[in-house]
C-alpha cells in the first residue's frame, strides 16, 4: 500500500488547521505496521484516507495497485466492503444480533447466503477461543470477548488489509496482549496486512514494522527487533 | 437495534400505539355520530325512497306534508306502496306501578307507522311482536330507551307510559339503531303518534315508498318528484343528506378532526423524537456499518425495516384497544351502536405509515450522511 503526498487540513480561514502534511507511507504487503504516535499528531486522519473513509486535499492512496480515491463512491464501497476488515475501539458490535451474527455481518453485506456466513463465523469465533459465547449478545460479553468477535467481523470475508483502531484501549493490560496475540497471528496465518493504531507501547512488540507520527508527519519507520520482514510491495 | 434497546423501542411502539387508538377511536366515534343522524332512515329498511317537502333538509327538522300528498304519491308509477310517516318529539314518563315510584322523565321521539302495513319499524325485535302494535294505546320501544326509564328492571312488556298524558302501553322492545340523542324510540300507529304529539293540522312528516320490481329507487324518486313537485330521496341519498347537514352545520366534523390532527401531529412528534434519538445513539454503529463497506440503501433498509416494525406493532397494538373499546363500550346505552368502520381501520393504518414516515425522516438523513471516519474519532 502506498500513500503518497497526503495533505488535509479541517476548518476555514483562520481556524484552518493541517492535520496532515505531506504524508508518505509504505505498509509492506503480509505485514503487520503499527501507526503510534501521539494524540492529534493525525494518525486516524491518515488513517481514515488511507481505507477511503476521507478524502485528502491533495495526494493519492493505492490499495493492492487500485488507486481508491480515484474509485467512485459506490465502487469504493464495494472496494471497501471486499478487501478492508475493521476493528473498531469501541467495537462497534450491532447489540441486537448475537456473536455469531455479528461476525457475519460482512458476509451477509456481500450476499452470501446466512448459513454459509454463520458457519464461517462460528467457525472463527472457535479459533478465538469464543465458541461457548458465540450465541451470546454484546452486552452480555466482557471487553475482550467483544474484542474478539469484532476481530471475527474483521477476518470473516478474508480480507487483504486489516485496520484496527486503539486495540487496546478498552481492555485490561493483560486482555489487551492476550488479545492482540490472536489479532497478529491469525493475520499472519491468513497472510494479510494490517495497520494497527495504538498508544500502546506495552504491545509495540508484536509488530513488524512501526511507523512513528508527530506533528502531521511520518518521522521514521522502524522494523520490529522481533520480525523480520520476508516480502516488500 | 432497535429492538435490542428494550427502553427506546416500546417507547416508540406505545407512542404509535396511543396515536393509532386515539385516531381511530375518534374517526369510529365521528363516524358513528353521524350515521345516528339518520338512524332513522336505517330502521326503515323497508323503504326505498322518502318523500318529504321540498324545503327539508334533513330528518330531524320536518315541514309536514297534506294528507292528499300521499294519495298523489301512490298516483305515480312504479309505487309497490306508499305509507305515512311520522317522527317527532314528545315527553315521556313513567307511572307508579308493579313496585316503581314512576315519574322518570325523558324527550322521546315517537314514529307513527302505517295502521294497516306497519311499513317503517325496526326489523330487530328483541321482546313481543311489533304486529301488536295493531292494539288501542300500543307503542314499542326501543331497548336502550326502555333501560332510560325503567333502570335496573328487567325487560318486561305490558309497562305503562304516559305520552304527553296520554296512555301508551309497551307490546314490544325493539333494537332499534342509535338516534343522535340517546333519547327513547317509541314506534306506534300513525294515528296514536299524531294523539301523542298534537302537532297541528299538517301532521304528515314523510311518505315511505317501495318500488316494484325493475324500478330502481333513483328512478322512482325520479318520477315521484316530477309528478308531485315534493322533494323525494332515495335511502341512501336521505341518509347522506342528513349526514352531510350535520357536516356543514355543526361543529362536529372540525372538532373530531382537529383529534385525529392532533393525534397524527402527536404521533409524529413522539415516535419522531424518539426515532431520532435512536438514531443519533447510535450512529457510530451506522458509521461502522458504512465503514465496514455497507452500502446505503441497505442501511437505509435497515432504518426503514425498523421503522415498519414499530409502525406495524403500534398499529396493531392501537387498534386493539380500540377494538375493546367499541367491545366494551358498546354494550353502554351511550355508545351502542358505535363500531370501528374496516374503513377506519385502512385509513389509521395510511395514517399510521405516514406517522412513521414522517419520524424517521431525521433519523434516514442523518444515516445518509453520517461519515463514515467518524468511527475512528470516537
Amino acid at each position: 500500500m502506498h500513500a503518497t503526498a497526503i495533505v488535509k487540513s479541517f476548518g476555514t480561514g483562520s481556524a484552518r488547521q493541517e492535520v496532515l502534511r505531506n504524508v508518505d507511507l509504505e505498509v509492506e504487503r503480509e505485514r503487520t505496521t503499527f501507526l503510534v504516535g501521539p494524540s492529534g499528531c493525525g494518525k486516524k486522519t491518515l488513517i481514515s484516507i488511507l481505507t477511503g473513509l476521507l478524502r485528502p486535499d491533495s495526494g493519492d492512496v493505492e490499495l493492492f495497485g487500485t488507486p481508491i480515491l480515484r474509485l467512485r463512491p459506490a465502487q469504493l464501497v464495494r472496494y471497501r466492503a471486499q478487501n478492508l476488515g475493521f476493528v473498531f475501539q469501541q467495537f462497534n458490535l450491532l447489540p441486537a444480533l448475537d456473536a455469531t451474527e455479528n461476525a457475519a455481518v460482512p458476509l451477509l453485506a456481500q450476499g452470501v447466503p446466512a448459513r454459509r456466513a454463520h458457519a464461517r463465523a462460528a467457525e472463527l469465533l472457535e479459533r478465538l477461543d469464543m465458541g461457548p459465547h458465540r450465541d451470546k449478545y454484546p452486552r452480555a460479553l466482557s471487553g475482550g470477548q467483544q474484542q474478539r468477535v469484532a476481530i471475527a467481523r474483521a477476518l470473516v470475508h478474508q480480507p487483504r488489509l486489516l485496520v484496527c483502531d486503539e486495540p487496546t484501549a478498552s481492555l485490561d493490560a493483560a486482555t489487551g496482549r492476550q488479545v492482540m496475540q490472536l489479532f497478529t497471528d491469525l493475520v499472519r496465518q491468513a497472510g494479510a496486512t494490517a495497520i494497527v493504531v495504538t498508544h500502546d507501547n506495552r504491545i509495540f512488540d508484536l509488530a513488524d514494522r512501526i511507523a512513528h507520527m508527530q506533528d502531521g508527519r511520518v518521522e521514521r519507520i522502524e522494523q520490529s527487533p522481533l520480525h523480520v520482514p520476508s516480502q516488500q510491495t | 437495534m432497535l429492538m435490542a434497546d428494550r427502553a427506546k423501542f416500546l417507547g416508540l411502539v406505545f407512542g404509535e400505539a396511543f396515536a393509532a387508538l386515539l385516531i381511530t377511536q375518534q374517526a369510529s366515534i365521528f363516524i358513528g355520530l353521524m350515521v345516528r343522524t339518520g338512524s332513522t332512515i336505517v330502521d326503515a329498511a323497508d323503504a326505498d325512497v322518502w318523500v318529504m317537502d321540498p324545503s327539508v333538509e334533513y330528518l330531524d327538522t320536518v315541514f309536514a306534508l297534506r294528507e292528499t300528498d300521499l294519495l298523489r304519491v301512490r298516483g305515480v308509477a312504479g309505487v309497490a306502496w306508499a305509507a305515512p310517516f311520522f317522527r317527532a318529539n314528545a315527553p315521556i314518563r313513567t307511572v307508579a306501578e308493579r313496585g316503581d315510584s314512576g315519574g322518570i322523565l325523558q324527550g322521546a321521539i315517537a314514529i307513527g307507522v302505517d295502521s294497516r302495513s306497519l311499513a317503517g319499524l325496526p326489523e330487530r325485535v328483541v321482546m313481543g311482536s311489533l304486529a301488536d302494535l295493531r292494539a288501542p294505546d300500543a307503542v314499542a320501544i326501543d331497548r336502550a330507551g326502555y333501560l332510560l326509564l325503567w333502570p335496573g328492571a328487567p325487560l318486561e312488556l305490558g309497562r305503562v307510559l304516559e305520552i304527553n298524558d296520554r296512555r301508551a302501553v309497551v307490546v314490544a322492545i325493539t333494537d332499534a339503531e342509535a338516534p343522535f340523542t340517546t333519547n327513547p324510540l317509541v314506534h306506534t300507529r300513525y294515528p296514536n303518534a299524531l294523539a301523542y304529539t298534537n302537532n297541528g293540522r299538517n301532521r304528515l312528516s314523510y311518505v315511505l315508498v317501495k318500488a316494484q320490481p325493475g324500478v330502481t329507487p333513483k328512478e322512482l324518486a325520479r318520477r315521484i318528484h316530477a309528478r308531485t313537485g315534493l322533494q323525494a330521496r332515495t335511502r341512501g341519498e336521505f341518509h347522506w343528506q342528513t349526514v352531510r347537514y350535520y357536516l356543514a352545520n355543526t361543529g362536529i366534523p372540525v372538532n373530531f378532526g382537529t383529534v385525529v390532527v392532533l393525534g397524527v401531529l402527536v404521533g409524529i412528534a413522539v415516535v419522531g423524537l424518539l426515532f431520532n434519538t435512536f438514531v443519533l445513539e447510535n450512529i457510530q454503529q451506522f458509521a461502522a456499518l458504512k465503514a465496514i463497506g455497507i452500502p446505503n440503501a441497505r442501511l437505509v433498509g435497515m432504518v426503514l425495516l425498523q421503522a415498519a416494525v414499530v409502525g406495524a406493532a403500534g398499529y396493531a397494538f392501537g387498534l386493539m384497544f380500540a377494538s375493546l373499546f367499541f367491545e366494551i363500550g358498546g354494550s353502554t346505552i351511550a355508545l351502542r351502536g358505535f363500531r370501528l368502520p374496516w374503513q377506519v381501520a385502512v385509513v389509521v393504518a395510511g395514517l399510521t405509515a405516514l406517522i412513521m414516515v414522517a419520524s424517521t425522516v431525521l433519523g434516514l438523513r442523518r444515516v445518509l450522511f453520517v461519515d463514515p471516519a467518524a468511527v475512528f474519532r470516537g
